[in-house]
């Protein structure tokens, strides 16, 4: 039972502009001794200029490891094995220290989780601007902490605050400083990685329109890796759903939300009760995600997804055999699953 | 219908470090004023955001700590006078972190023994039988194969289910779920919450379900209660509560919950932003700073818990009035 | 009962591997015995292996002593004042003692006080510290206070004190007294330690349950603790061994007695230094060294148990590499 959706009519940055991050065939493996773990398997995904892309998936799926592997902060034992990372055309894999010393926080930077780990409790927190400011460009302290109080006014805060230290700021304040940090130098991408998770539904709303209003004003596209599809599904303009180190499908966010074809993602839809309409009992996903450093064969999703079944011969040897590769199903709309590639 | 577990009154009060000499300890009002009952059969939802109080009114009844006032009334005694060993064979509890309740160097089987010996459930000879029906009743088989394994060897919702079993064990008759699901995947919040569904029917249990999750609130919950700043601010049935919400913060709530069905909705960014700190509160509501509908009796008066409709009880002098005010 | 359908079938698909903090990194000795994973890190790590095999050694030395040392300690079996030879390894002392024979001999007591005290002190400092992390409140208040008074007397001179006062002399008292006082600091860093523990929901859901205190300190938090709990044990251990040697040098021991400390005693009441005898007391003193050594060495395995940031031969050659010689060396290590 479809639904129409009436979303508010939103620019499609999609087609006509240009990629400004584009990941071909990447991978990535930790690799700890006696074994080899594939966190990012070959994963393709595209993000525009001023687009809000949201990466999701539940945990060890791989998608944190995928905005840390765009901004190289990889550590070891993870590394890039293959595939490439394209920043505006060009390959972040190969660029030497000082470039990507450069690169980061200027053209793309990161929101992290937790605030605390991002925030030093020791400094005040303009004065945190001011490192990291006087660390990409000649400025002297005054300019820097005067862009500070401006950065701060931006996102909300009181410029008085660059004198405050980080534990006197309540969770949703922090979590906005930390945003502020990430547009200081006005990148192009900034990557947000569970940014909302630790914080109340009524302060998550306030940042998310926050980010909103900043986008409007500054022009910058967002990748937003989290767990809640549902928060996507309302915030993003596009939607690359994880499993196990894959991308799954990916669709615009209304269409995603209106057809979605994967079993992995209508399972994932079907872990949300509803607010508002008749309450049915759900199902949810049976089983876990599988571990990575021996994943199924074929489609990773195969013992958990209720289409796979061994009496339905051939596309139950596809299944545990084959691994599914994305293929577009509509506009804009890829999916890899054997089960939908054989109803096209 | 009896209650299973009926609170009145409860306070909590911490006290913080004084910050200087002579100034006193300054008092964390975490808890305030809170009545409610926990029916056999039903779940009661406790719903709030961080710092509302809700983990503490939990940890109370799960008798962690003493409340600073009011009682919690249990077989017709007053809990914190009777014996705390039978209070614990019969209220139980499931924790927010599902590796964190469990000892990482003892074993599923472990956890489940401990309950049923302490509480002689049943005879030495035969605990080792009843801990595989407990696991089979929370869906963890083969029992024999799980018992022997340790926690870091299963997952989230399988931890989770371990817990529940555990408190299973010894037959109670309430459970005191503090945010069970919201650090497991969300795929398989679902099994939990239908977990405890099950139980709550087949054994006609009383679950107090903390969290901060509406949706999933309204999925399990047969009442529910919103606490703001260690206090009730609205009760009712459920559904009441969430289709007709009558406390400006339900409503807070109810519209800051991601719905994919709107699109963003962008209203005003500045909108109310100060932080209710829970320190010394002064007289008053305490969603004032927040409140959209705020009047002046609302800085001078506390309001109280008023019957606005039936069953539906707000905490609000302008959506739920005090009878005497309206005869104007 | 309830007849719920199983919601996640548990079958095959579950990787039998740990991970986790019990997953320890496999070493090649142990491996074919099957051994627990706690003996392979310690076979596994060169120091510690070397220590356990060392102790072992001294350990079996002191079992074997009958079969190994032929002659009596305490009778006069040569002439005196010999330097090793052929028929008295270590020589004899300037009465006509057997040297060797009172090493080995002497082995056993040392090792039994020292042991048997760092039991007594164990077990004290593990009830206290547990009880005050657990407690709190004026519990931990009363037992800090004890634990600081303990710690703040300086041991040696407290010992002195207490063995000046007490009756009689011999292994038992030296037991309880360096068991009463050896105690404080394993007391506090083991409290340290389970302040952490006990704060973890296992413990509030065990006290939920109906455990009772002792209970939870003993079936929850210390096992938690065992390795951390080990190397304090091997500590106080080392510790004795130095201490009871120490008082039983001032004279303080059952002068009459045979253990290390002792021959010592002797040693230097007879002024064999004047006399050139270096046998005398050069060979209880390396007894004493060697053992106190291996322990060591053995609980720098133990440490890396209890702390599993510390585990990995490569990245101890590698730091101390990266001391010596820079990146270069290290890169050159990595690519090995």
């Amino acid at each position: 039972m479809t639904e129409m959706l009436d979303r508010p009519m939103r620019e499609a940055p999609g087609v006509q502009t240009e990629a400004l991050v584009e990941l071909r065939q990447l991978v990535v493996d930790y690799a700890i001794p006696g074994r080899r773990v594939r966190a990012v398997d070959h994963v393709d995904l595209t993000i525009h200029a001023g687009e809000i892309v949201g990466l999701a998936g539940e945990s060890g799926c791989g998608k944190t490891t995928t905005g840390n592997a765009i901004l190289q902060i990889l550590r070891e034992p993870a590394q890039v094995t293959s595939g490439q990372i394209l920043f505006q055309g060009e390959d972040l894999v190969g660029l030497s220290r000082e470039q990507l010393r450069r690169f980061r926080w200027r053209n793309v930077s990161m929101v992290f989780q937790s605030a605390m780990n991002s925030l030093n409790p020791v400094m005040r927190v303009g004065d945190q601007f001011v490192d990291m400011m006087q660390a990409h460009e000649r400025i002297s302290k005054r300019e820097a902490l005067q862009q500070a109080g401006e950065l701060l006014r931006m996102v909300g805060i009181d410029p008085e605050r660059t004198r405050s230290y980080s534990h006197e700021l309540s969770g949703g304040m922090r979590q906005r400083v930390i945003i502020a940090m990430a547009l200081a130098l006005k990148p192009e991408l900034v990557i947000m990685d569970e940014p909302t998770t630790a914080l109340d539904v009524v302060v998550q709303r306030e940042i998310l329109q926050q980010i909103d209003a900043l986008k409007r004003e500054l022009d910058f596209a967002v990748l937003f890796i989290t767990h809640d599809l549902s928060l996507l599904l309302e915030f993003a303009d596009r939607v690359a759903i994880m499993y196990a180190g894959e991308i799954v499908e990916s669709a615009p966010a209304a269409e995603l939300y209106r057809a979605p074809q994967h079993p992995y993602t209508v399972g994932l839809m079907g872990s949300f009760p509803p607010l508002t309409g008749p309450i049915e009992r759900m199902v949810g996903i049976p089983g876990s995600p599988p571990d990575l450093s021996d994943p199924p064969t074929g489609c990773r999703f195969h013992p958990r997804c209720p289409h796979c079944r061994p009496e339905d011969e051939p596309l139950y040897v596809r299944q545990v055999a084959d691994r599914p590769v994305l293929k577009p199903v509509g506009p804009d709309h890829l999916v890899a699953c054997h089960l939908v590639e054989d109803n096209q | 219908m009896t209650t299973a577990l009926e609170v009145n009154g409860l306070t909590k009060h911490f006290s913080t470090g004084g910050a200087r000499l002579f100034a006193g300890k300054r008092k964390v009002h975490a808890v305030d004023d809170v009545t409610f009952s926990l029916r056999p059969g039903t779940i009661t939802a406790l719903v709030g955001e961080s710092g509302s109080g809700k983990s503490t009114v939990a940890r109370v009844l799960a008798r962690l700590h003493d409340p600073t006032a009011g009682s919690i009334v249990f077989e017709g005694h007053d809990a914190t006078k009777s014996e705390i060993l039978r209070y614990r064979s019969q209220v139980q509890m499931i924790f927010q972190d599902p590796f964190g309740s469990l000892n990482p160097v003892k074993t599923v089987a472990h956890h489940i023994e401990r309950p049923l010996l302490i509480h002689k459930i049943v005879p030495r000879k035969q605990v080792g039988e009843r801990v595989h029906e407990l696991l089979k009743t929370v869906g963890l088989v083969p029992p024999e194969h799980i018992a022997r394994k340790y926690p870091h060897e299963l997952s989230g919702g399988q931890r989770q289910r371990v817990a529940i079993a555990r408190a299973l064990a010894v037959e109670p008759r309430v459970i005191l779920a503090d945010e069970p699901t919201s650090m497991l995947d969300v795929s398989i919040r679902i099994g939990i919450l239908n977990l405890m569904l099950a139980l709550k029917e087949d054994r006609e249990l009383a679950f107090l379900y903390v969290t901060h999750d509406l949706a999933s609130a309204r999925y399990v919950a047969d009442e529910m209660l919103v606490m703001y700043a260690g206090q009730i601010v609205e009760q009712g049935p459920t559904e009441e509560v969430l289709q007709n919400p009558l406390h400006p913060y339900t409503r807070l709530l109810l519209s800051s919950v991601p719905d994919p069905r709107a699109g963003l909705r962008l209203e005003d960014v500045s909108a109310r932003r100060s932080h209710h700190s829970g320190v010394d509160p002064v007289a008053g509501c305490r969603f004032v700073e927040r409140c959209p509908l705020a009047i002046s009796v609302c800085r001078e008066r506390t309001p109280e818990l008023v019957e606005a409709r039936p069953a539906q009880r707000a905490r609000c002098h302008v959506t739920a009035p005090a009878p005497e005010v309206l005869h104007v | 009962m309830s007849n719920i359908a199983p919601i996640e079938p548990v079958g095959p698909s579950f990787s039998e591997e740990p991970v986790g903090p019990l997953a320890l990194p496999s070493s090649r000795r142990g491996r074919r015995f099957g051994l627990p994973g706690w003996a392979r890190l310690l076979l596994g790590n060169r120091k510690s292996c070397t220590g356990i095999i060392l102790f072992a050694g001294i350990v079996t030395a002191a079992v074997a002593a009958p079969l190994l040392a032929q002659n009596s300690p305490t009778d006069l079996v040569g002439l005196p004042g010999q330097p090793p030879n052929r028929d008295f390894w270590f020589g004899t002392t300037d009465q006509g003692y057997d040297v060797f024979s009172q090493v080995v001999w002497g082995a056993r007591t040392s090792l039994t006080v020292a042991a048997c005290a760092a039991i007594a002190s164990t077990v004290i400092a593990t009830a206290l510290g547990l009880l005050a992390a657990y407690k709190g409140g004026w519990v931990d208040d009363v037992i800090n206070l004890f634990t600081n008074i303990f710690l703040v007397i300086p041991t040696l001179p407290l010992l002195i004190v207490i063995s000046a006062f007490v009756p009689t002399r011999g292994p038992v008292i030296m037991v309880l007294i360096l068991g009463f006082t050896t105690w404080a600091i394993e007391a506090r860093i083991l409290r340290s330690q389970a302040l952490s523990i006990v704060k973890r929901d296992f413990v509030l859901a065990a006290k939920v349950a109906g455990e009772g205190t002792w209970g939870i300190i003993w079936r929850e938090v210390m096992p938690n603790m065992v390795s951390r709990i080990a190397a304090g044990f091997v500590f106080v251990f080392y510790g004795s061994i130095i201490f009871a040697a120490g008082l039983e040098f001032l004279g303080f021991g059952d002068v009459n007695g045979t253990s290390w400390g002792v021959i010592l005693y002797w040693a230097q009441n007879n002024s064999v230094v004047l006399q050139g005898a270096w046998w005398h007391f050069v060979f209880p003193g390396l007894a004493i060294a060697l053992t106190v050594a291996a322990l060591v060495f053995i609980n720098y395995g133990v440490d890396e148990l209890s702390n599993p940031r510390l585990r990995g031969p490569r990245r101890q050659r590698r730091m101390l590499l990266r001391l010596l010689s820079g990146r270069a060396a290290v890169r050159a290590e990595e690519a090995r």
